[in-house]
């Protein structure tokens, strides 16, 4: 019966790839080039959990804590880009050439 | 005052913890565990795992690179043992070509007069954003290990904090 899973699974590892043309983690994921600002999102969660989980003196909030943090950081995002925006499209073709 | 100086006191006793910090870079979050904080460190490990497995998932094993990015590399090598998996892993099957296909990339006219040879990557290479994401999410998840591995390194172990903390309780009261 193992024997029957396994082969299984080998033959499912080796049709995907063929009828996708992506193999996770060996080559970059396919929409990224159209989808990557939504890459804040793990990046705000993986970076608040580790951080929280070694800052906070009790685990007790810990949850209610890590959502804070990750809604702050991609809100200061937000912001960032919205200034950004505002400055170089906005506020740098009114000044004057010379 | 009192309790200030009482904190000063016990944080002078403590003792740095290098095994912790050791297994700290072994695998992220396990020098929580080894000093009892077992709950601390798998909720550390696993934010430092979505970091690192979430960079190769979207730049592929390309996004650690130890000869092409070494800078970044640097940073990546203190999420440990994964991070020299992933490089290794990158040489032996990106780099050789096992998966994908070896392709020649373009050279100058002054280079190819010069006679250097046509410089051949994978096809499985991350570019532009992909690449930029996946290296960056891992080198963050370096990044933040090295804030738990320091954090184990100082931090008391759990039978030790709760025994201090009555001790403090008892002095200030």
């Amino acid at each position: 019966m193992p024997s029957v899973i396994c082969s299984a699974c080998i033959a499912w590892s080796a049709t995907i790839p063929q009828l996708t043309g992506y193999i996770p983690f060996l080559e970059p994921l396919p929409a990224s080039h159209r989808l990557w600002w939504i890459f804040v999102v793990p990046l705000a969660i993986g970076l608040a959990m580790a951080w929280k989980a070694v800052r906070l003196p009790t685990l007790e909030h810990y949850w209610r804590a890590v959502t804070t943090m990750v809604v702050q950081i991609i809100l200061g995002v937000i912001g960032i880009a919205v200034g950004l925006y505002v400055l170089v499209l906005l506020v740098l073709p009114r000044l004057p050439a010379e | 005052m009192l309790r200030g100086s009482t904190h000063d006191n016990v944080k002078a006793e403590q003792p740095l913890n290098f095994g912790a910090a050791i297994a700290g870079w072994l695998f992220p979050g396990a020098g929580q565990i080894v000093l009892g904080e077992r709950r601390r460190g798998v909720l550390a490990m696993t934010g430092i795992l979505i970091l690192f497995v979430g960079g190769l998932l979207i730049g592929g094993l390309d996004c650690v690179d130890k000869d092409e990015d070494r800078l970044w590399f640097m940073g990546q090598a203190a999420a440990g043992p994964i991070a020299f998996a992933a490089a290794y892993g990158n040489e032996m099957l990106i780099k050789t070509g096992r998966f994908g296909e070896l392709v020649p990339t373009p050279v100058s006219d002054a280079q190819m007069r010069s006679g250097v040879r046509q410089p051949k990557v994978s096809t499985f290479k991350g570019l532009a954003h992909a690449n930029e994401f996946g290296t960056l999410f891992c080198f963050l998840a370096g990044l933040m290990n090295l804030i738990v591995i320091l954090d184990a390194f100082i931090r008391p172990r759990a039978d030790d904090a709760h025994g201090r903390r009555g001790e403090d309780t008892r002095r200030t009261a």
